[in-house]
């Protein structure tokens, strides 16, 4: 992989041994070697469960993956966890794992809608684990009341809370079924977060979903400007699933190359925008840390199981890989535990799957595909595995010209 | 290899930037070598997840990867 800088400089990546150098590297690089698949019958670090404690949701986002527009994705329901789901639940967590502290993910739907059950969950787990256990709730923020932030500050609760922007661009796609915006209601809940409770900002976790990048030098000078939002960082921004009941199109490396090098250019202009410089900094965050030597001998396959720390369990108490997997990936119950066959078979059909396919590619170690591309077809998996290389040579490009004009050190 | 010298910049601190975390510890190695060496595993592994995982709960493919 090469790329020039636009000071003319010449990078180039050798994935055997995960450096970058100065100038060409010209020959073709060596096949990566891969393990062959080991079964697995444990997942000795799981030590954080994402509860989907409800399929209800009182927003209608445009871009939902839940909203029917994603094929193998459920839809809104009114399927919730009760009282029992969650005794039934710790009980198994407990049965699980011995690892300690556990981390609980109260996830949804709007998990807030059954806040008598969220509180039932935290009051019930402090009783079980104490101080070993942390809190998480994703939370679109309409139904936080004040009285319902003290209890969740004064409970040690983090807050993960979605944010797109300001008020024209978050309301832009978070809207309900009537099309009305939630901003309005959201910024209120952080904006009394923010003065009564300082201290508990840094710990607060700010999701941004762009559905597109064409607005984000807008939503960064708008965030800038704003009183309350300036100096928070989102924590993590993310782009839609690819959909392909929709079509996703194959990246052009000049094309995405150019449009990320005007969003650098309006950094460089204006390094105190702090929505740019998240982004920029998630975009390279991986060639940033990428470990660097030379493996010298056969490498397992990149996924998650068995080596991940979470699983994920529905409102009907089934247990999925992940809150992102496909609902016809599920490997288990909450009765009868993990079916270790079933999860045995995902893994070595995505092992099959990738072993031919990405030997030669030269973005194998930078690669961020996972199991939850298990429900595409093959030729679906070719476009994936285009735009993959695509961005991570913009990335690398990215990268190295960043580090030209001084913006990482 | 063109090992024609880079201009106007200082190609030793810049390769230094870029080549910032070389693993030399052979049980770094061996820990790493378990995941499969995806960037996904390798920053899950590390906490340096920009998806956040661990934090948010929240994990998406290609999340990190925003199509404009």
């Amino acid at each position: 992989m090469e790329i020039q800088t636009s000071l003319g400089n010449i990078y180039s990546y050798n994935k055997q041994t995960g450096e970058i150098h100065s100038g060409s590297l010209g020959a073709q690089l060596p096949q990566w070697d891969f393990a062959p698949f080991v079964s697995f019958k444990s997942l000795p670090k799981v030590d954080s469960f994402i509860l989907g404690l409800t399929e209800q949701c009182n927003l209608r986002c445009t871009y939902c993956c839940y909203s029917g527009k994603y094929a193998n994705k459920r839809v809104h329901s009114t399927a919730s966890m009760d009282y029992n789901g969650i005794d039934k639940i710790f009980a198994y967590i407990n049965s699980f794992t011995s690892k300690r502290p556990i981390k609980i993910f109260i996830y949804g739907g709007e998990p807030l809608l059954n806040y008598d059950l969220v509180q039932y969950a935290i009051v019930e787990a402090r009783k079980l684990w104490k101080n070993d256990v942390n809190f998480t709730v994703s939370t679109n923020g309409t139904t936080l009341t004040r009285e319902r932030i003290d209890w969740l500050v004064a409970n040690n609760v983090i807050l993960a809370v979605s944010i797109d922007g300001t008020k024209p661009f978050h309301d832009r796609h978070r809207v309900d079924a009537l099309g009305n915006g939630s901003y309005s209601k959201l910024y209120e809940s952080l904006s009394y977060i923010k003065l009564t409770y300082p201290e508990y900002v840094k710990d607060l976790v700010l999701i941004m979903t762009l559905a597109s990048l064409d607005k984000i030098i807008d939503i960064a000078e708008a965030w800038h400007n704003d009183d309350i939002l300036h100096d928070m960082s989102p924590t993590m921004m993310n782009s839609l699933a690819p959909n392909f009941s929709h079509g996703v199109d194959c990246a052009d490396y000049d094309e995405v190359k150019g449009f990320y090098t005007k969003l650098l250019d309006t950094y460089t202009e204006h390094r105190d925008w702090i929505v740019l410089k998240k982004l920029l900094e998630a975009c390279i965050a991986y060639w940033k840390e990428r470990p660097i030597f030379n493996p010298s001998s056969a490498v397992p396959m990149a996924t998650c199981l068995p080596n991940n720390t979470k699983l994920y369990i529905d409102a009907k108490l089934q247990i999925g890989v992940c809150e992102m997997m496909a609902d016809n990936y599920r490997i288990g119950n909450i009765n009868d535990g993990i079916d270790w066959d079933r999860a045995n078979t995902i893994v070595h059909d995505y092992y099959n799957r990738r072993i031919n396919r990405c030997k030669d590619c030269s973005a194998i170690r930078m690669c961020n595909m996972c199991l939850t591309a298990m429900e595409h077809t093959d030729e679906q998996w070719d476009i994936l595995c285009h735009n993959e290389q695509v961005y991570t040579r913009v990335f690398m490009y990215l990268f190295c010209e960043m580090a030209e004009r001084g913006l990482i050190k | 290899m063109n090992t024609r010298a880079n201009h106007q910049v200082n190609q030793k601190n810049i390769l230094a930037i870029l080549n910032n975390n070389i693993i030399k510890e052979e049980s770094q190695k061996d820990a790493m070598l378990v995941m499969g060496l995806g960037s996904c595993n390798v920053a899950c592994m590390t906490y340096k997840c920009c998806t956040g995982h661990g934090r948010g709960g929240k994990h998406s493919q290609h999340s990190y990867k925003i199509n404009y």
